[in-house]
């Protein structure tokens, strides 16, 4: 059993937060009230509709509550899934190229691997020296903590050797360290402190004799996956003040991408012909990535969908959530169809499932099986 | 102590996100050399208009002595003020600045490998999005190798000698008849639907000769 959970997946006592009545996300999957609705509960029926309205909880008190909530594992362990998938991809295409010593190994041995010439080198070469040797040993440890993430075995602890072992190869090579394996090393801290091994994973088995045990894991780490998603989009699209992108640019960005050769996957003949729509191709994407933030409120409507209030009914209406999603998903295929980024959309799309409730992704996971 | 997790938890969790949050404000990086190239040129004139658009009249030089100037002293005192974090960015190599074709160039660079027998007829082994020259494709085409080679919007990366060294190399391990390999960049122009298409000569930058001798083992 994980830290932090318990058999019948409710949290002990002690770890809850001070006055919290119970986790927001209820089994049944419903929409709850949040955070705000349960400090009181612990005052006893007779006080407690006079608490209720004489002491509505802090926000400091509702924020602890909400960092305090549990839910089943199915949303982090497919985010833990689709990371180690997409990570062991990327493993693989290095390894099949026979580009591990080349890109990885010291440049005295006539790699590219610049941090020997470093004064401060990465800590296994400071530990072991700079050799293609000491390159294989950390790339092995990175792929079989791949391989044991991916399994679910030690989960936490494999997640905590992967990103580090991931960091000391970037900082064998900055350059070729890209943003997506930033995000990919963040994501993993994030998933090194959660219950994603407590599903689908070896990790469960041993402890529970089944992949599939009915407990609950703190869902601050989901929590914290989205916003760091949301923020890369935001971040992005903040970054993108070039004229290009923007209608006094002709929203001519994603027409001259898809020119460049050095990202373009083809030759595009038909290219011209479809310039309006790379212009609102340009356009979606900088309201996608600008209009993140709306995100969150959108999944904080969603799931106090049962509270008043006219523009939580039109985000739940216009189905805000599910417009932006089928958006991030789209664009991304697009991207992995026509230019060559490596694995970043897939590594984008892997954190996706996190946008989803436990109980959503259980209802799509057995849609997806025909129940 | 275990009843106050939950608060202290709260506290780290906020104080993560409010590090990230400021690690990750997008302060510019105005670098002379950005700004010197065409499209940084352009950019800058754009600017000029919009600032003069509002009321702030400036001309291209002393708006980029200006932007270079708040540019170096925001990256100082962000630099200052992330320092006590800094060693956990380093261990984990992580950064919240996330920036996704900031800049679409329209004059954008082509890559060119070539071999010669006698170092003056050259044959073309590789070129994106070529078909007919596919020499070495799948290795130089790994996103972390074309990191290497792709100039950034300040030119060549610094160990693009060292590409070309290895792409020399492989290319004399895989034909023996090569005596030479070069590497250069094409510079040509992307014209928009309704531009007059571009017609030029490309220019041609960042070339980088290797014989079997120079890199032999």
């Amino acid at each position: 059993m994980s830290a932090g959970e318990d058999e019948r997946g409710r949290p002990a006592e002690a770890e809850r937060a001070p006055g919290a009545r119970e986790p927001a996300n209820a089994a049944d999957g419903s929409a709850t009230e949040g955070p705000a609705a349960e400090d009181t509960a612990t005052e006893g029926p007779a006080a407690e509709d006079t608490a209720a309205v004489a002491k509505k909880p802090s926000r400091w008190a509702r924020l602890v509550a909400l960092l305090d909530e549990r839910e089943a594992p199915t949303s982090l362990a497919l985010v833990r899934l689709a990371v180690a998938a997409v990570l062991l991809a990327d493993w693989v295409a290095v390894l099949r190229r026979g580009l591990v010593p080349v890109v990885w190994g010291p440049s005295t041995a006539g790699a590219f691997g610049i941090a020997d010439t470093f004064p401060d080198p990465p800590l296994y070469q400071a530990l072991l020296g700079a050799s293609p040797t000491s390159t294989w040993l950390v790339f092995g440890l990175a792929f079989a903590a791949t391989l044991t993430f991916a399994l679910g075995l030690f989960t936490r602890t494999s997640a905590l050797v992967l990103a580090l072992a991931s960091a000391q190869l970037a900082q064998t090579l900055p350059q070729a360290d890209r943003g997506i394996d930033g995000a990919l090393r963040l994501v993993l801290l994030l998933l090194a402190c959660s219950g994603a091994g407590a599903r689908w994973s070896l990790d469960a088995w041993r402890r529970h004799r089944t992949l599939t045990p009915d407990i609950r894991v703190p869902a601050w780490p989901r929590y914290l996956i989205v916003l760091q998603v949301v923020w890369i989009y935001f971040s992005a699209g903040m970054h993108k003040t070039q004229g290009a992108w923007w209608p006094a640019g002709d929203g001519a960005a994603l027409y001259i991408i898809l020119r460049d050769p050095h990202f373009a996957r083809f030759e595009l003949p038909w290219l011209d012909a479809a310039y309006p729509l790379t212009q609102l191709g340009t356009y979606l994407t900088m309201l996608f990535e600008l209009g993140a933030p709306f995100m969150l409120l959108a999944l904080w409507y969603r799931r106090t969908a049962e509270r008043p209030g006219r523009l939580r009914r039109a985000f739940n209406r216009l189905l805000v959530r599910e417009v932006w999603l089928t958006l991030g998903v789209g664009f991304h295929l697009a991207l992995a169809l026509l230019v060559r980024l490596g694995i970043f959309p897939w590594g984008m799309l892997a954190f996706y499932p996190a946008f989803f409730r436990p109980e959503a992704a259980e209802r799509f996971l057995a849609r997806l099986r025909g129940r | 102590m275990r009843e106050r997790w939950p608060q202290i938890r709260a506290g780290l969790i906020v104080l993560a996100v409010a590090v990230s949050l400021f690690e990750g404000c997008p302060v510019p990086n105005v670098q002379r050399r950005h700004v010197e190239r065409p499209v940084g040129q352009r950019e800058v004139r754009r600017w000029v208009g919009v600032l003069g658009a509002l009321g702030v009249e400036t001309t291209p030089e002393e708006l980029t002595e200006d932007a270079i100037a708040v540019s170096e002293a925001a990256t100082r005192r962000h630099r200052a003020l992330l320092a006590p974090f800094a060693p956990f960015f380093a261990l984990t190599q992580t950064r919240q600045r996330w920036s996704l074709f900031p800049v679409a160039d329209p004059e954008p660079w082509v890559m060119h490998l070539e071999g010669s027998r006698d170092g003056r007829a050259w044959e073309l082994l590789y070129r994106p999005v070529d078909p007919e020259h596919v020499f070495l494709r799948e290795r130089l085409e790994y996103r972390r190798v074309r990191a290497i080679w792709n100039p950034g919007t300040a030119g060549p990366r610094f160990d693009y000698p060292r590409f070309v060294d290895w792409v020399a190399r492989e290319s004399f391990a895989a034909r023996p008849e090569l005596e030479h390999v070069r590497v250069r960049f094409a510079k040509v122009r992307v014209s928009l639907p309704g531009e007059p298409p571009w017609e030029g000569e490309p220019s041609w930058h960042f070339e980088e000769r290797r014989s079997r001798a120079e890199v032999a083992p």
